[in-house]
């Protein structure tokens, strides 16, 4: 018996065969945000690993190099050690730099060269220093919001972020929470069609398809009335955004920017990604959230079952903070400096309650923000914790965080995938989560779902924004949230969370695994604070 | 054909033709409307469904997320009935494996050698015999619990999919309305089949 329905896209998109009998086992076999660059990198990693190789094999064969054999490998181990003390004084956390130094010292031939080639230290030390240039400029244009009406159990994270990236604090910002990316990006095409003076487009993932159409037939006409369209996409997330259609965009009149190209190709350092997701329409409505521009993200495509994403729209005085994120990306890319001030104070006002901080992180930040900020969000839930993430492989002390609050009798919940969509990953975090049932948290699998939402909240705060549960987005990628104790906003997401549950599978306790595939979460557990 | 996409979705789905009947009001539980059927260009037991709905349908989230895991279920029912004795399968292949790794050195040392020598090789017969009865005895049982174990698996299958289709008629609008974006077919052009 063969399959029975199998979703296609178009007759255009098939290819033209003789005509057969189907006899396909799987529903879709397709994968977004794959990375054709890792491919190249390790290529790259194989071919100085052989070199080395010839080398010692040339040196120790070839009777005129004998002697200088010996030199050779003990110049390589010293570089090996002193690399590996390196390592160990350096800024990374501890699993990451016990992976770091066996590597290099197993691998003595290559693994200091490959070290050297993914530490933002060395690789992105230029760039740092233009992005610090950028921000000291850049503050200047920005209004000062004194006396912020803060929650005493938000005021200490506010603090963190106000201090930690001097990330301002705002009332008067009324928050809206899309449940769907559907929803969100139904509600962005509307307020597109109002669009009056500029757009600002950030995205990790921006992919030909129904939805891209959908928001490009309204912007072209907007960009033919003048209007003054960014768009910024990453090279690995965007590998779907076709030439043709950037080419019509920029002909159009749109500036279409791509973020960290080169960079990309010739460090290992491939998780320095922009995966923030930012849109700013005239100053007055800024979106962020999970979702990316493809169709997958509000299900018109079903690639890893059902896609559970979310957002978050702004409007107000916070709008201008995700114009300053995507203001210096944009000179960061563009290399030109840019006037800031006729983009800030655009915002009608709004009387709300709570407070909003939008932030960001990224290898411009020398401190852990987002990492910090989901850590003072653990430690001040006093009744409930909730989280949503695709991925589940934090370090240590968040881990050691959640435990202790649900040891301490807080109700902590967290939501993950049932399908995965990076199968080791997935081995990990089901891993990770499922340890964490003995001591009371309360793992969920959203039934034949992709979560790819990312969320936090307890009983009095919440952040909604683009940052996962592990290194990548701890310590590697650009990324952008809002931390809001907004009541209206937490209990809309807090809805949302007891509306997901009933779809959910609970185990009781951790799954037992077999021996491979018990040797295989060691191996990718061993290296996972490098995933 | 031209797409409306500021006011509809678009599904376009291949399914087996003997099946079509039965999937197409699936998705119509769920909200779609057919507007084309044709035959498949790849395949030739298969038929290739258009289907559309308004795009700001009442509860699509919902809808989407049903949907997703009606297409699940209905597909698994295919891996589960493809899977339904991969166990005895490779039990009886196995089986079969070891006891022609009997008979071969059995043949070799009866036909070569003579005496005790040679009464190994009768052993190595006996041996091979044993596995091939027990095979003869363990796989058809295997089997049969195989059996009844995939034929629950697609009675639970067949009962989510009732429950999902239910959940879905009580939430799609019996009538359309114009605020979910519902016009009249364009031009005559759409055939509707089914």
């Amino acid at each position: 018996m063969d399959n029975v329905v199998r979703p296609t896209r178009s007759l255009e998109d098939r290819s033209r065969r003789r005509r057969q009998r189907f006899t396909e086992d799987k529903l879709v076999k397709i994968r977004t945000e794959h990375n054709n660059i890792g491919v190249f990198k390790t290529l790259l990693a194989a071919f100085l690993i052989l070199a080395q190789l010839g080398i010692i094999i040339a040196l120790g064969t070839l009777p005129i190099f004998t002697a200088a054999l010996g030199w050779y490998l003990l110049v390589l181990i010293l570089i090996s050690i002193f690399t590996a003390f390196s390592v160990l004084s350096s800024h990374r956390n501890n699993q990451a730099k016990a992976v770091w130094v066996i590597f290099i010292l197993v691998f003595f031939f290559c693994g200091f060269i490959i070290y050297f080639m993914s530490n933002d230290k060395y690789m992105y030390a230029r760039a740092r220093r233009r992005h610090k240039q950028i921000f000291a400029r850049s503050e200047k244009f920005m209004p000062k919001h004194d006396g912020v009406n803060v929650s005493p159990d938000a005021s200490q994270t506010c603090s963190y972020l106000n201090n930690a990236g001097n990330f301002s604090s705002y009332n008067n910002t009324r928050l809206q929470y899309f449940p769907s990316g559907a929803q969100l990006f139904d509600d962005v095409i509307e307020n597109l069609k109002s669009a009056q003076s500029f757009v600002f487009i950030e995205y990790y993932a921006i992919s030909d398809g129904v939805l891209l159409n959908r928001i490009w037939d309204v912007l072209r006409q907007k960009v033919k009335s003048g209007l003054d369209v960014r768009i910024i996409y990453d090279d690995v997330g965007s590998r779907a955004f076709s030439h043709a259609m950037r080419k019509e965009m920029r002909d159009a009149g749109a500036q279409v920017r791509v973020f960290n190209r080169l960079l990309s190709r010739f460090t290992f350092a491939m998780n320095y990604r922009d995966h923030r997701k930012i849109i700013v329409i005239d100053g007055k409505i800024a979106y962020t959230g999970g979702s990316n521009v493809a169709d997958e993200y509000v299900n018109e495509k079903h690639m890893h079952g059902y896609w559970k994403d979310t957002g978050l729209r702004m409007e107000g005085e916070a709008v201008d903070s995700m114009t300053l994120f995507f203001l210096r990306q944009w000179e960061f890319i563009t290399k030109q400096k840019c006037d800031y001030s006729p983009y800030f104070g655009l915002y009608d006002r709004f009387e709300s309650p709570g407070a909003v901080t939008p932030y960001v992180d990224g290898p411009e930040y020398e401190l852990t923000i987002c990492k910090s900020v989901f850590e003072s969000v653990i430690s001040s839930a006093r009744e409930k914790l909730y989280i949503m993430t695709p991925y589940f492989i934090p370090d240590d002390s968040v881990v050691q965080s959640l435990i202790n609050k649900a040891l301490s009798g807080v109700d902590v919940r967290i939501i993950l995938p049932s399908v995965p969509d990076k199968y080791y990953v997935y081995l990990v975090t089901r891993d990770n989560a499922e340890k964490l049932i003995k001591y009371g948290v309360k793992i969920y699998y959203l039934r034949d779902s992709f979560v790819h939402s990312k969320l936090v909240i307890t009983e009095n705060c919440a952040v909604v924004g683009t940052v996962n549960f592990d290194m990548r987005s701890f310590y590697q990628q650009f990324e952008d949230a809002v931390f809001t104790d907004d009541m209206s906003v937490v209990a809309a997401i807090s809805q949302d969370f007891e509306n997901t549950f009933p779809d959910c599978d609970k185990p009781a306790k951790a799954a037992r695994n077999g021996l491979v595939k018990t040797v295989a979460i060691a191996l990718l557990r061993f290296v996972s604070p490098l995933m | 054909m031209s797409k409306d996409y500021a006011n509809y979705d678009y599904l376009a789905v291949s399914v087996k033709s003997d099946q079509l009947n039965r999937i197409l009001q699936c998705y119509r539980a769920l909200g779609w409307t057919e507007v084309k059927t044709e035959d498949d260009r790849d395949y030739y037991d298969m038929k290739y469904v258009r289907l559309r709905r308004p795009h700001k349908i009442t509860n699509k989230d919902r809808l989407q997320y049903l949907q997703v895991r009606m297409e699940r279920a209905i597909n698994s029912l295919v891996e589960i009935s493809n899977r339904a004795h991969a166990k005895s399968k490779a039990a009886l292949f196995t089986a079969l494996l070891f006891a022609f790794a009997f008979i071969g050195p059995g043949l070799w040392l009866v036909l070569a050698y003579d005496g005790l020598i040679s009464a190994l090789g009768y052993i190595c017969f006996g041996l091979a015999g044993v596995i091939f009865i027990a095979a003869a005895i363990t796989c058809p049982v295997m089997r049969r619990r195989e059996q009844k174990t995939a034929k629950g698996k697609i009675i639970e299958k067949l009962r989510l999919t009732q429950s999902l289709l239910e959940e879905a008629a009580l939430l799609v609008p019996d009538e359309p309305t114009e605020e979910d974006g519902l016009d009249e077919p364009a031009g005559g052009e759409e055939v509707l089949n089914g």
